[in-house]
């Protein structure tokens, strides 16, 4: 097979899985119910309350130093009010895709908790309203690394042998192996599950912010925060390169190197604070 | 600080976060200096993990917040782009930041050791004061 058609065929076998992680059936619920202009949050918070495995998850995730809330939320309703459907949703999506393969790509899933951290802090100096919205952007950004680990586990040992064997960072040998990059994956995950539109941007556009067509800010955001959790090497990101920082993303963000600083300041203290955080 | 196994905790060890409940309640307050007693008291609350000053224990990465380490992993991090010239202008923005916190870190460390040394000594002096009166 040359190299086109093996490009071509990893590509299909990506794309045409139709058996993709199963996630919980309340998903399908909460986005049936979201559809329907007569629901309300009631209804939706009854609807995840359901599963108590997932509201348990939900809940620690909320109240963890992640989002930063000062009180304790101790219901769904009141999480679902306070952050919104599209966070809620966000959550319950990362955590469990995560929980196929928690074990082993926790440095994964340290490094996606980390940027969901610094990509809620990066927002607020910003001083762009909603910064949870950020948060579960970052949470979500390398989603699709996982999923090829779980769908593809055969080339995902490919990526990973790339990487050590040519010094590369995992987005490169990505597209070594499989000729595209997990950025690529995300776009047709977020499509595939339904998110909002600037979460599915800045999944799919965090490593060139400035393709984004709606939402650049979004993009930027999770640019920069990935950039932070590599900096400090807090998880792993699946290699020990720094990622690429785009001048692009601070100007986007309208923000000078020095405004990281109080960022980074804040942060060296709470990767501390959330390292073995589990789910 | 540094985020440790209650296992791997020994007395001595400063809390540098507070140890809480599940619902947020404070059981042991920052600042406080563990001994045995409290260790098994952790062990016994289930506690998995605390946060103590410093870096007692080399952990590998993760838990460690030590600025000069960091500073030390930038040509690491940075290797593949050498020749990019506005990459390396942000490592050596970033090299400066992590120099100066380790600068600042190290002077903080200091001053607690000498305050340390300084109230030990005047409770030696105290001791020998009373033995002479």
């Amino acid at each position: 097979m040359s190299d086109q058609d093996l490009k071509t065929s990893v590509k299909g076998q990506i794309l045409s899985i139709s058996d993709l992680p199963t996630l919980p059936s309340v998903l399908d619920e909460v986005t049936k119910l979201v559809d329907d202009p007569n629901s309300s949050t009631e209804q939706v918070a009854k609807v995840i309350s359901k599963d108590q495995v997932l509201s348990a998850k939900v809940l620690k995730m909320v109240n963890s130093p992640i989002y930063g809330f000062p009180g304790r939320i101790t219901t769904i309703q009141h999480a679902l009010v306070l952050l919104g459907l599209n966070v809620i949703k966000g959550i319950i999506i990362s955590t469990s895709v995560f929980d196929m393969i928690q074990k082993a790509m926790a440095g994964l899933w340290e490094h996606s908790l980390g940027c969901a951290l610094a990509s809620g802090a990066i927002a607020k100096a910003a001083g762009f309203e909603d910064p949870e919205e950020f948060t579960v952007a970052g949470l979500l950004h390398d989603l699709g690394k996982v999923v090829t680990a779980v769908q593809l586990p055969e080339l995902n040992e490919a990526v990973i042998m790339t990487v050590k064997e040519k010094d590369l960072c995992y987005y490169d040998a990505e597209k070594v192996v499989l000729g595209f990059g997990h950025d690529r994956i995300n776009a047709w995950l977020a499509r595939h599950w339904n998110l909002p539109p600037n979460v599915r941007e800045a999944m799919t556009f965090h490593h060139h912010p400035d393709r984004a067509q709606f939402y650049q800010q979004t993009a930027a955001v999770v640019h920069v925060g990935d950039f932070i959790v590599r900096l400090f090497e807090y998880g792993n990101g699946g290699d020990d390169h720094i990622s690429y920082f785009k001048p692009a993303a601070m100007k986007i963000l309208k923000l000078k190197m020095k405004d990281l600083e109080p960022v980074m300041d804040e942060l060296s203290d709470q990767f501390v604070e959330i390292s073995g955080l589990t789910f | 600080m540094q985020k440790i196994p209650v296992k791997l905790a020994e007395s001595g060890m400063k809390l540098a976060k507070p140890v809480t409940r599940e619902n947020g309640m404070v059981v042991l307050a920052e600042g406080l200096e563990l001994t045995e007693s409290l260790i098994s008291r952790l062990e016994g609350m289930d506690v998995e993990r605390i946060v103590v000053q410093g870096n007692p224990l080399d952990l590998g990465s993760g838990g460690d917040s030590s600025w000069g380490k960091k500073s030390e992993r930038l040509d690491h991090l940075f290797r593949r782009y050498n020749e990019d010239k506005w990459m390396f202008r942000v490592k050596g923005f970033f090299r400066e930041y992590f120099n100066l916190k380790a600068a600042a870190q190290k002077a903080a460390e200091d001053a607690e050791k000498l305050a340390e040394e300084e109230a030990a000594a005047a409770a030696l002096e105290a001791e020998e004061s009373s033995e002479e009166a």
